[in-house]
């Protein structure tokens, strides 16, 4: 993977996630950001084609059923 | 028999011996203690080892069978539960600070079905904390070994787990996975491990890690095991919103079906692509063995598991960040830092984000199982590396263990991790075969008829 430069993080942080960072956070997440930036690259990349698409359900709203005497 | 032959065998072995008395439960759970009093130390696969627990349920386990009350296959066998999941009152500390003292009054979901199938509880498992991780390196209670060699990770988070099933230190284990948990520390000790549909097993009582992609399952020495431990543990919880109320089949009957006739598929481009060569050669003579056994191998496209690993991946970090956000504002020195910086970058993700992540889930399931229609599984490398010494990182590992294993997580198909090689240093490697959505029975077929003509399950380290 690409190595960046802090001040090329510091501006992708900015267009991806909409944060500023310090350089110091940038060291202490120079780890996994450059990941987590390319992640937000390909989902950035899949939005257009997502128009009609309904996000998956993995868990259904927990809805009971109105009692008769609660119906208008 | 002695105790260290005890130990040896797996429940599919031992199960008859215990009905018929041949095999007491009370010897079996000594046999398996005294290697965790004579292995742990250095393995580390332990955070509690419940003696006292263990030793009280053989003794009933013993009566229960003389009595002619035999509850079958898991009657007397000791088990391991990884420390994600509740056990009333027995500390469970989620590998982590926060937890450290915390006694529960309830048994999560798997392990009342484990106790109530007669299975003997004999310790909590060390985990990478919080179960966010690979490499079952923990901070607070100390760095899981790998049984084949003890410089090496185990793999994560269900380290200890597989590190103790491979070890002899339990005859199974329960694990769970969110991206990798079961599958790759299975492939990295040489286990079988299973990630079942979502929904198939219960999470009540186990910490979320991710709601959406959290799965309990079992780590096992053989895929009858498996299939053994997987027909007890499956089944409909309304404790668990996510789990589904539908039959449970009978999966030992799955294993006696053999390969003539299948369809496996293997998509080379994504999930070859970044592969050891050892890990490569492995899963490639493992191809051939399904082939001679009957199996049509041919090539099958699927849709962009590169999308499907970053969508997956987003999922675990926002869901994570959620669930631990109020400790990480008032607790911020109980997680180490790696996790501490791991958890706040979660937080770093849009909820524009999430939501389109979750939408691209709904596209790949659809197109994945479209493009699964006609094939009985999929086949690949369970970890495109091997496991690493335990404190090395190499670049770009973090991301790789579990680049194969996430993607089923996201669109929710069973997948089973068995052993199919060595790496040139002598540490196995596995093999991962998905199917199709609640069809652990045909991920058990293909995965048992491979075993059934291969030997390396029957490897075990020595410690």
């Amino acid at each position: 993977m690409k190595q960046f430069s802090t001040a090329e993080l510091q501006q992708m942080a900015q267009a991806l996630f909409g944060r500023q960072l310090s350089e110091r956070e940038i060291q202490a997440y120079r780890g996994r950001l450059p990941t987590m930036l390319r992640t937000a690259g390909i989902i950035k990349g899949w939005e257009a084609g997502l128009r009609d698409i309904e996000p998956a359900a993995v868990h259904a709203v927990p809805v009971t059923q109105p009692k008769a005497d609660d119906a208008d | 028999m002695t105790q260290t032959n005890l130990a040896d065998l797996g429940v599919g072995e031992l199960a008859p011996r215990l009905a018929t008395g041949e095999v007491s439960p009370v010897a079996l759970t000594e046999a398996v203690l005294a290697r965790i009093a004579q292995h742990n130390e250095r393995l580390n696969a332990y955070i509690t080892v419940m003696e006292q627990d263990a030793r009280a349920a053989a003794a009933a386990a013993e009566a229960g069978i003389r009595a002619g009350q035999y509850l079958g296959p898991w009657h007397g066998i000791p088990v391991a539960v990884k420390d994600l999941f509740a056990t009333d009152g027995v500390r469970t500390t989620h590998g982590s600070l926060l937890f450290a003292d915390w006694v529960p009054d309830y048994d999560a979901s798997v392990v009342e079905r484990l106790k109530s199938a007669g299975a003997i509880i004999i310790g909590k498992t060390n985990l990478h904390e919080l179960a966010y991780g690979t490499t079952s390196d923990n901070a607070h209670y100390g760095a899981v070994r790998n049984p084949w060699n003890l410089a090496y990770h185990p793999g994560g988070s269900s380290g200890g787990s597989a590190a103790a099933v491979a070890g002899g230190l339990g005859m199974a284990a329960l694990g769970s996975d969110t991206g990798a948990s079961i599958r790759q520390p299975a492939a990295c000790c040489g286990v079988v491990g299973l990630k079942p549909t979502y929904g198939r097993i219960s999470k009540f009582g186990a910490l979320p890690l991710s709601w959406s992609m959290d799965h309990a399952g079992p780590i096992t020495r053989s895929v009858r095991d498996c299939a053994l431990m997987l027909q007890v543990l499956a089944g409909y919880d309304a404790r668990d919103p996510g789990c589904v109320d539908r039959p449970v089949p009978d999966y030992v009957a799955s294993l006696a079906q053999d390969l003539r006739g299948a369809r496996i598929g293997v998509a080379r481009e994504f999930f070859f692509a970044e592969c050891d060569t050892d890990v490569v050669s492995s899963v490639e003579a493992a191809l051939e063995v399904l082939g001679e056994l009957g199996a049509t191998v041919e090539a099958i496209k699927l849709p962009d598991m590169q999308a499907a690993y970053a969508a997956g991946s987003l999922m675990i970090a926002v869901e994570a960040a959620a669930y631990h956000a109020a400790d990480l504002r008032e607790r911020p020195r109980a997680f180490s830092d790696e996790l501490r910086a791991h958890l706040e970058l979660g937080s770093f993700y849009t909820a524009v984000q999430y939501v389109q992540a979750q939408r691209m889930r709904r596209v790949l399931a659809v197109e994945t199982q479209r493009a699964m229609a006609g094939f009985d599984a999929i086949v690949m490398p369970t970890v495109p590396v091997a496991a690493t010494r335990i404190g090395e990182d190499p670049p770009g590992h973090v991301g790789l263990r579990p680049r194969n294993t996430l993607p089923f997580d996201l669109i929710s198909l069973p997948a089973i991790s068995i052993p199919c090689g060595f790496t040139g240093e002598g540490l196995p490697v596995g093999m991962q075969i998905v199917g199709h959505a609640f069809d652990e029975g045909g991920v058990l077929r293909v995965a048992h008829a491979y075993e059934q003509a291969t030997s390396f399950h029957t490897q075990h380290p020595v410690l």
